[in-house]
């Protein structure tokens, strides 16, 4: 099958957008952004000065008071042209994600729709964000309303597995209620935002509403410590998760920072095994392990169970068709970088130093005409025990961790003992066993016979534990509350 | 054979472009000049595929989801590959459209447990290209 063709071979210098201009960044060093499947430059992205992030967030605050008096139906128009245009591009968005970030064709189509499905969502803020008010709510003859009113400046610091989704899931929600903001793409996966940039310059936004820089963490702290912005949302690893809510919080803002995962897959002896087998390699080996909601530990509950799951799944794995992400027939594509290669091999080269069975060893993997890309194949180890730290730590790679239990009991305590709580799935066609899991298990994605347990743009997207710093979630209405606040109102007449 | 050897049908993507080259060799063959009564049959049949290809399409774009992104490991396409060195028109259409409409039914149930309406366009489609077939025939 030929492949299908990328959009374009380099995308030369990123520039940054601020009041509604394409600029030149006000940058001394530039990265090379590379695709991870033929090692290959494809642009370079500017660390953009702290000077200019200046600009940026004076521009952002010198349109919010216009933006917030635009009435939300106008607001949400605007997202409707939005949508329209993001539908038009659905497929260059989709390729160009592959390109810099190595997902498959599949997996960036269904990213590009989650995309503009929260910019559907967020066309909605007429009945998402209005009030409520009680006649004598206070007293005989004195109502009370709660406005529900938009702050100012927000901004998002975004991860480099999904990047066109993950900033969707914020700045739709804070511009439709009235807010403006600036997104700040991975230095690993700039060029996606860049080419949704155009497109969103191209729908309507007044100049201001909705920035785009390049650069760097220290760009990421300038933007925390701003005192031009309201709210942070950020998704990354646990660590810079945690210090993200930490330094935004010291400096008064709002935030919501998404942090990492170690998800088991649980499988019990009366699972729809074939079923069973089919959904939980899209989990593990979905966008080469590296999404937040990626299977990692394979969790078998008694003998039964393990002699149905575990032989057929290593086969399945074997037949997992490792390639470039645009030949369609791609099942998993490689890793974002060599850096996050190197780091994953250390984690398999641990699991074989701890004691665990490696039954499938995807290190040496050699993809036909790809032979300098990122790739690393589906990688089994049995005989994994909880406290190995392949059991524990998130290794965000196609690595399976297989980590036998006697009971669901024993699970249930495995999971909830680990600092994550990101997602947990259990295959079973027992109600009360399913019952049982999803109402112990402590985590914010709880999955019934499904691996990944993605929210809907609907619903908020969230976890428990170090997997997520905050209160109010991305997505749907918990995002209208992160970017709003409630004004109430008393009102007598004499 | 031209677009339909494909080397196999491993996932959503590879199967829904499985099927859209069904529809745009369709679109190809029933551009081409032929005379007589089959001229007007090729003309209502070239318009009925890019619908369907359009149909497809869509479907590719709205119904893809994450949950459903599950590798396909125990599919044969070679067996639906249709003979492309057919020198008449007539003959090439119907068989491109009897192994479009085999492909289309034996999908109907596969699709049926992953994505309900994708497998009720593929019962249609099949019906549809059965009947193409027969008109070709007639």
């Amino acid at each position: 099958m030929a492949l299908l063709p990328e959009y374009k071979k380099n995308y030369g210098k990123l520039k940054n957008y601020i009041n509604g201009e394409w600029v030149e960044a006000d940058a001394d060093k530039y990265d090379n952004v590379v695709n991870p499947a033929t090692n290959e430059v494809i642009a370079q992205v500017p660390m953009t000065s702290k000077k200019q992030i200046n600009e940026a967030v004076d521009a952002a605050n010198e349109a919010w008071w216009a933006w917030r008096s635009t009435p939300p139906v106008t607001r949400a128009r605007v997202l409707f042209k939005m949508k329209e245009i993001l539908e038009q591009n659905y497929e260059t968005i989709a390729r160009i994600m592959v390109q810099e970030q190595g997902k498959t064709i599949d997996e960036a189509r269904g990213e590009a729709r989650r995309t503009i499905e929260n910019c559907e969502v967020a066309t909605g803020v007429t009945t998402l964000a209005m009030g409520y008010n009680l006649e004598d709510g206070a007293a005989e003859g004195i109502d009370e309303d709660a406005i529900i009113s938009p702050l100012g400046a927000f901004a998002a610091i975004c991860p480099f597995n999904f990047p066109a989704m993950i900033p969707f899931w914020f700045w739709p929600y804070a511009v439709a209620t009235g807010n403006t903001y600036i997104v700040k793409p991975s230095r690993q996966v700039p060029i996606t935002m860049q080419f949704i940039t155009e497109l969103i310059d191209k729908a309507g936004f007044p100049p201001g509403v909705f920035n785009m820089v390049n650069g760097s963490h220290e760009l990421a702290d300038a933007l925390m410590a701003h005192p031009g912005i309201k709210g942070i949302s950020f998704v990354g690893s646990s660590p810079i998760a945690k210090h993200v809510y930490e330094l935004s919080a010291h400096y008064g803002k709002r935030v919501q920072a998404q942090g990492g995962a170690k998800n088991s897959l649980v499988v019990m002896e009366d699972a729809a095994i074939d079923k069973t087998i089919k959904n939980s390699l899209a989990s593990f080996y979905g966008c080469a392990g590296q999404r937040c909601l990626a299977g990692s530990n394979l969790v078998p509950v008694g003998k039964k169970a393990y002699d149905a799951v575990v032989p057929q799944f290593i086969e399945a794995s074997k037949k997992i068709k490792v390639g470039y992400g645009l030949n369609e027939e791609t099942n998993m594509g490689p890793v974002v970088s060599q850096a996050a290669k190197k780091k994953i091999l250390g984690y398999i080269q641990k699991g074989i130093d701890e004691g665990a069975k490696l039954v499938l060893d995807g290190r040496n993997i050699k993809v036909k005409g790809y032979e300098n890309g990122a790739f690393i194949g589906p990688t089994i180890f049995t005989g994994v025990t909880p406290d190995m730290t392949i059991a524990k730590e998130e290794i965000f790679g196609p690595v399976v961790a297989v980590v036998e239990q006697n009971s669901v009991d024993d699970v249930i305590e495995m999971i909830n003992k680990s600092p994550f709580g990101n997602a947990a799935s259990i295959y079973t066609q027992n109600g009360a066993t399913a019952r049982k899991f999803r109402y112990n298990v402590q985590a914010g994605n709880i999955g019934i016979n499904i691996g990944i347990v993605a929210a809907m743009a609907y619903f908020p997207f969230g976890g428990y534990k170090d997997s997520f710093f905050g209160n109010m979630h991305g997505q749907g209405i918990d995002a209208i509350n992160f970017f709003t606040d409630r004004k109430v109102v008393i009102t007598r007449w004499f | 054979m031209g677009k339909c050897e494909f080397s196999g049908i491993s996932n959503f993507a590879s199967l829904l472009r499985y099927m859209t080259d069904f529809e745009e060799t369709l679109v190809e063959v029933y551009g081409k000049q032929v005379s007589g009564a089959a001229a007007e049959k090729f003309a209502a049949f070239a318009e009925k595929h890019k619908k369907r290809l359009g149909e497809l399409e869509l479907a590719r774009r709205e119904k893809l989801r994450e949950e459903i992104l599950e590798p396909i490991m125990d599919l044969d396409s070679k067996k639906y590959c249709p003979k492309l060195d057919i020198s008449d028109p007539v003959k090439q259409a119907i068989e491109l459209e009897e192994k479009a409409a085999k492909f289309y039914a034996d999908m109907t149930p596969r699709w049926r447990t992953i994505q309900g309406e994708i497998a009720r366009i593929c019962e249609r489609l099949s019906k549809q290209s059965l009947e193409f077939a027969a008109k070709l025939k007639a």
